[in-house]
């Protein structure tokens, strides 16, 4: 292959010989035989040899902000490389810490190369690293031979998981296995729930003995239920959840969301299930332990932002496999989609506990305009599309859903409390059969 | 979030010469040529006794040319810019100077100092490249903190091997303005480009048979090796009338630019086959993990690390 200065000593050489005819000069036309002679000389001097690699990395699953050492060991089996330029191709989301991927190097006959780098990945994703590009050189870069090493590793990037206390988030329909979540009912539980007349077959331990000598009736302590909590959580991954920039957008902070979410509940010992739409409908069924959060992450990990699913249909298609009574936490920018008012309608008519996560495609667009053009955050068009938004808010809000707006600016544990409170909320409201 | 490292890479800057002492080499070459390149631009004015007002813009512009290639060695920001205009206002200094050459003559002596002017100016502007290669290799190895980066293997194989590929190339120009002395002779003309491309015939063939394509060996062979021979034996009927021979412009500098068009003319058809044919596959070999094997593979290696001392063994810069 020619190099942009292989190009140019041809055209020098060729444009040299006329300039010399033209000056009558000797000089000029030895010169144009030289630049000429060099490309015709220099084309057998690049050669790639036999080359032996591996590449070993530290780890091949990390959470946002991790660190990857990556090791690239390269044996030459062949002849002396000569400049031998070798490059471990990485995406461009993935930021070098230390080290380099980039290297001119000669090597000798069985001289063996170890690179090793390390790399950080802030941003959630599933990544090739390599292939491995090897660009051999004549001495004087006229002529270049590339070959790329089909070796290939995966590394998935998790959304980073923040630790939460707790949220007041769980199902009105338990199941039957003990769990972690108080469901508000007597049962077999840990803590102290209500006091109730005896009736013959209560266990004599649960008599309360101080109040039988207080009233002269036989009362029982009655435990709350701790049970296991069936989660859903729902990803919006359409295409418009890609608006803003490669770090901000709502697709990113609503992987963090999710993921935060499902480590919690996990933690919790709750069931939990995810569903991710956007050019295809991915579900992950309810499950609890380690093994459900890892597959959940990995399904954060590989969501991109492509299609256009309605989620009135996704809805429709999903609830028949959702735990019934359940809370459905949907993360959504909500932009672009007609359907998601009669989606959460027809939650909210099956009786699932509908939270909406929606971090807002507006501000992470002016977040990204903001630094191309000034006062922006001014604009008609920002003004009327926020309006929009606001009476979209409402609306689902008047089908009970509890809606939590997401300005980007907020982090994210202020956000799921806020959530949670809202939830809280809308429970009370909806025991109290007010939905307003 | 975080600045890219690139971003932060071009936040330092860093002296790359004292911890590649090699990189001076180049410099102090470099310049020398640049000089050499930028005196032999304007010295045939001078030498052929004609008038100094007449070679004064040749000499200006040949002193400009080389200050311009050693600014370009020395002041790394405008590298980029001199290695663009150096050899342009060079080319331009030999251009302007008054014509000392005459149609129906060649002498040695003006070939001489034609092919030392082209050698010097091809090494100056190879040199400021090379610098400009090694710099930014440097640079980066020490910004990534890359221990026991050798850069003096790579600027040594460019000083020897590039020195021995410029006597190759110096020895392809002299033969094709030889062949200016051949072409005074239509028999000898064929004869020379027969043999010549029996010889190409035979070497390329081998390249291709080296590489187990005996097929694809065989028909270079036969194709450029027929043309060779019809060459030859066309020679052994030809008339030899001598009527180019002693013609004016073979006689001059027109005589170089035929000679040159004919020869790399020949020379690119014969290559445009031998990439169509030649079997052009690098051999690799993908070894899958194992912390044994890559134990093995770098027994005998260097290892590019990032502990916290400086590439080259030198202090801080």
């Amino acid at each position: 292959m020619w190099t942009k200065k292989g190009w140019l000593y041809l055209s020098m050489g060729v444009v040299l010989t006329f300039v010399g005819l033209v000056f009558r000069s000797t000089a000029l036309l030895v010169l144009s035989v030289l630049l000429l002679s060099t490309i015709l000389v220099t084309q057998f001097f690049s050669r790639l040899g036999k080359i032996a690699s591996m590449r070993e990395m530290s780890s091949e699953k990390i959470f946002e902000d991790g660190i990857i050492t990556v090791d690239l060991a390269l044996v030459n089996k062949g002849g002396r490389t000569g400049f031998l330029e070798i490059r471990d191709s990485l995406p461009k989301q993935i930021q070098i810490e230390e080290g380099t991927n980039y290297l001119i190097i000669d090597l000798r006959p069985n001289e063996s190369l170890r690179m090793r780098y390390r790399v950080k990945a802030p941003i959630r994703g599933i990544y090739e690293f390599g292939p491995v590009t090897l660009r051999a050189q004549d001495v004087f870069n006229v002529f270049y031979k590339e070959l790329q090493l089909e070796l290939v590793d995966n590394v998935t990037v998790f959304p980073i998981v923040y630790d939460i206390k707790d949220l007041p988030i769980r199902s009105r329909t338990p199941k039957l296995f003990p769990g972690a979540s108080k469901v508000k009912q007597p049962g077999p539980g840990s803590e102290f729930f209500l006091i109730r007349n005896y009736v013959p077959g209560d266990p004599f331990k649960n008599i309360n003995w101080k109040a039988y000598a207080r009233t002269g009736d036989l009362l029982v302590n009655e435990k709350e239920r701790e049970a296991v909590s069936d989660i859903v959580i729902m990803l919006d991954a359409r295409a418009t959840s890609g608006t803003g920039t490669l770090g901000h957008n709502a697709l990113i902070y609503g992987s963090r969301a999710a993921a935060t979410l499902t480590n919690f509940f996990i933690k919790r010992r709750d069931s939990v299930a995810l569903i991710v739409f956007g050019e295809k409908l991915l579900s992950i069924k309810p499950s609890q332990g380690t093994k459900q959060l890892y597959e959940i992450l990995t399904a954060l990990a590989g969501a991109e932002p492509n299609g256009n699913l309605p989620m009135k249909g996704v809805a429709e298609v999903s609830s028949p496999y959702m735990p019934r009574r359940s809370p459905v936490i949907l993360i959504s920018n909500l932009d672009g989609d007609p359907s998601v008012i009669d989606a959460i309608s027809f939650l909210r008519t099956l009786e699932f506990d509908v939270v909406l996560l929606t971090p807002s495609s507006i501000e992470f667009e002016l977040m990204s305009r903001k630094r191309l053009e000034a006062g922006v955050e001014r604009s008609l068009e920002y003004e009327v599309l926020r309006l929009e938004r606001d009476i979209l808010v409402q609306d689902l809000r008047g089908y009970g859903a509890s809606v939590v707006e997401w300005d980007p600016k907020v982090p994210l544990l202020a956000i799921l409390l806020s959530a949670a409170q809202s939830f809280g909320r809308s429970e009370f409201d909806h025991r109290g059969g007010d939905w307003s | 979030m975080a600045m890219v490292q690139d971003d932060l890479d071009a936040k330092v800057t860093v002296n790359v010469e004292t911890v590649f002492r090699e990189i001076m080499l180049v410099k102090v070459f470099g310049t020398l040529f640049m000089a050499l390149a930028g005196v032999l631009a304007f010295l045939p004015a001078l030498l052929g006794g004609g008038d100094f007002v007449k070679a004064l813009p040749s000499m200006v512009l040949g002193v400009v040319g080389m200050l311009m290639g050693i600014i370009g060695f020395f002041v790394r920001p405008m590298r980029r810019w001199m290695l663009l205009l150096a050899p342009a206002v060079l080319i331009a200094a030999v251009a302007v100077r008054p014509l000392t050459s005459q149609v129906g003559s060649l002498n040695a002596s003006e070939l001489l100092l034609g092919l030392a002017f082209a050698v010097f100016w091809f090494l100056g502007l190879e040199y400021l490249h090379a610098l400009m290669r090694f710099v930014e290799v440097g640079e980066m190895a020490i910004k990534r903190k890359l221990t026991n980066f050798n850069l003096s293997g790579v600027v040594k194989h460019f000083l020897s091997y590039g020195f021995m590929t410029l006597g190759l190339i110096v020895m392809v120009s002299l033969g094709v303005i030889g062949l200016l002395w051949l072409m005074r002779s239509a028999q000898m003309t064929l004869f020379g480009f027969g043999v010549m491309l029996i010889a190409l015939g035979v070497v390329g063939s081998l390249f291709i048979m080296m590489s187990k394509d005996y097929l694809k060996g065989a028909i270079y062979l036969l194709a450029v090796l027929l043309s060779g021979i019809a060459l030859v034996v066309f020679g052994l009927f030809v008339e030899d009338t001598e009527l180019f021979a002693r013609s004016a412009e073979l006689n001059s500098v027109y005589g170089i630019a035929v000679a040159s068009a004919v020869f790399f003319t020949l020379f690119g058809l014969v290559l445009t086959v031998y990439y169509a044919i030649a079997a052009t596959v690098a051999k690799v070999e993908k070894v899958e993990y194992s912390r044994e094997k890559m134990k093995e593979m770098l027994a005998s290696g260097q290892v590019l690390d990032f502990e916290q001392t400086q590439p080259g063994g030198g202090s801080s810069p």
